[in-house]
């Protein structure tokens, strides 16, 4: 072992002492030492840097020139505070020599001295955080959004499909009552009923577009009282036919006692589509689109427990409610089920088990329902398949914790 | 264009199925088909459409098959009656015209394909070509049970020279194939034209090709 030359006490305070600037000189964060009084007794580059100001002009100055956030009076009483306290950490606005203000973290101990109190502070300018931040939520705005409309996309087809039934039969219709007219012995009773038919399928073709024109909307809209079985058949009704397309059947087995909740109608539309058609997507890459009938039923698929045939491609979307007041919707299909490995990634954002797939679906729903202070959980029961359920409280459950 | 309808030999005898699970739909085809003097006889699904073939199988008539249904689909349904052999020609309606899709069902033998909403003359046009292929494909049957039955009533010995006669060999040469006389063979050749109801070489050759090419 090498042995150093002895060093004497003084040489090695002045050496300890030496380092101990030269840390808080190279240091990230800015360093302050501020006396009882708030003045600034010693002040470190990196808060130069931060704040515009130069060290000499600094070490003139006090807490109060610096601090936005708080009033001289409001700075007073948190200096008391740390006093009794020993130390503090928080957050709050400096403002920079040229007037603009930045955000910075202060962590601060108090410390007695030989010379009578002191303050010790480490500042973290937090000024890139808080735009990372800004920027992560734009970007998952805009995630929001094209997921939105790549969901679009995929029900611009099923929409197509749903407001040309409504129009075949308004067609066939006026055409059948054209032809009734040219006869005859003309029945106008049923020239009647063929016209309130027509009537009845032009309003549904319209109710098509105003739903379409709802999911478009790109402003989030406000909570609303919603009725959470009439939006899952609402997205039932538009993800059906591709579903259908692709030989995957969907059910619902929902609770009719079910109260309202307080929710952006969007929103929940958008996690109950994604879900639907994950639980789709799950089962299609099993099933070519259109197998015939025998090589579909050939194939072993089902889900135990509730009313599916043994062999089908099926998606049961079930509603209850337990005793707390929380509303559960559930989605469950009968596809290979979510192997124990990907379980614990499935909400992560990117996390995707298709080639073509963002890997955020999930990862929205979660964010979507997490903001309406439910849960969303995914499970792989024994029986095969796989489960996505989410809760969301009553609206009555609500109003009685507000109160 | 070809009509179909009361005052049309088609449209006579004939019903059009009608398979949708939209209920306006159907009404709606129901209503049409009857305004153009057609039987129609309506279905919400393809079970509920072979649950009716189980019980009393049509012998004529067409389908109109919508492809998206709940259960088995408007493809499932082809293939399932693909057995039948044009029996009841199909003719797809569906909601959102996919070009592979409606080349797979044409391959399969399908009638036409259309998309809703689709225009009385088009549905109506290709409902009588529909019927027209339904009656000969069942001319077609009934001529080939005809030639089955009759060929039943043939002798071996017959049956060989029917199948050389068809084959073009000249009596002389199917003499020295059979190694029978010549004269005999003469017998034997007027005996198959009799018995299968043809009078001339031509028309027995064109009735078994038909058949030997099914």
């Amino acid at each position: 072992m090498n042995t150093k030359p002895q060093l004497d006490a003084d040489e090695l305070l002045r050496e300890s002492e030496n380092q101990l600037r030269e840390i808080l000189h190279t240091a990230m964060d800015g360093f302050w030492l501020v006396d009882a009084q708030g003045r600034i007794l010693k002040v470190n580059e990196a808060y130069c840097q931060m704040s515009g100001y130069s060290r000499d002009e600094l070490l003139t100055m006090n807490i109060a020139d610096l601090e936005v956030a708080e009033a001289p009076t409001n700075i007073a009483s948190h200096m008391q505070k740390i006093l009794t306290q020993g130390d503090e950490r928080f957050e709050t606005q400096h403002r920079r020599k040229d007037g603009s203000l930045f955000p910075v973290e202060i962590s601060v101990q108090y410390k007695v001295g030989s010379e009578g109190g002191y303050m010790v502070a480490f500042l973290r300018d937090l000024t890139s955080r808080v735009r990372t931040e800004l920027e992560l939520r734009e970007y998952q705005r805009q995630i929001y959004h094209m997921e939105r409309v790549q969901a679009v996309s995929v029900m611009a087809s099923s929409l197509a499909h749903e407001i040309n039934q409504p129009l075949a039969g308004i067609l066939s219709n006026a055409q059948a009552a054209l032809r009734f007219l040219r006869s005859p012995d003309l029945d106008l009773g049923q020239i009647r009923e063929i016209l309130d038919d027509i009537v009845a399928d032009d309003k549904r073709a319209g109710d098509v577009v105003s739903r379409l024109r709802a999911m478009l909307r790109k402003e989030p809209s406000a909570s609303e009282r919603l009725d959470l079985n009439e939006a899952i058949q609402t997205v039932m009704t538009l993800a059906r036919p591709d579903l259908l397309l692709h030989g995957v059947t969907v059910r619902a087995d929902l609770d009719g006692e079910l109260p309202k909740v307080l929710a952006d109608r969007t929103q929940v539309h958008q996690v109950i589509l994604n879900l639907l058609l994950n639980a789709g997507q799950a089962m299609w890459g099993e099933a070519e689109p259109f197998d015939s009938a025998q090589g579909r039923r050939g194939r072993k698929r089902g889900i135990s427990g509730v009313n599916m045939a043994e062999g089908e491609a099926a998606i049961l979307v079930s509603t209850w409610r337990d005793a707390t007041g929380q509303i559960t919707v559930s989605v469950r299909d009968s596809g290979p089920g979510i192997p124990a490995e990907v379980m614990p990634k499935v909400f992560d954002p990117f996390f995707t088990t298709k080639p073509d797939g963002l890997g955020m679906g999930l990862a929205i729903c979660r964010s979507i329902v997490t903001a309406h202070g439910g849960h969303i959980w995914a499970e792989s029961p024994p029986g095969g398949g796989a489960v996505v359920s989410f809760t969301l409280k009553a609206e009555e459950a609500n109003a009685e914790g507000d109160r | 264009m070809e009509k179909v309808g009361k005052d049309s030999k088609l449209g006579a005898c004939n019903t059009v199925y009608v398979v949708d699970d939209e209920p306006s739909v159907r009404k709606a085809l129901s209503r049409l088909l009857r305004s153009a003097g057609l039987k129609c006889e309506v279905f919400a699904s393809a079970d509920e459409f072979l649950a009716h073939e189980r019980e009393s199988p049509a012998e004529s008539g067409c389908i109109v098959l919508d492809v998206q249904m709940p259960g088995l689909n408007g493809m499932d349904l082809q293939e399932v009656l693909s057995a039948g052999e044009g029996r009841l020609p199909i003719i797809f309606i569906t909601g959102h015209g996919d070009i592979p899709l409606s080349v797979r069902a044409m391959k399969k033998g399908a009638v036409d394909f259309l998309t809703k909403p689709f225009d009385d003359k088009d549905l109506l046009a290709a409902i009588a070509v529909a019927l027209r292929k339904g009656e000969e494909a069942r001319a077609r049957v009934a001529e080939i049970t005809q030639f089955r039955d009759r060929e039943q009533t043939l002798t071996t010995r017959e049956r060989d020279v029917m199948a050389r006669v068809v084959a073009g060999l000249l009596n002389k040469q199917i003499a020295a194939e059979l190694g029978i006389e010549e004269g005999t063979v003469k017998i034997h050749r007027g005996r198959v034209m009799q018995k299968m109801g043809v009078q001339s070489v031509a028309e027995l050759v064109k009735m078994t090709s038909g058949i030997t090419d099914q």
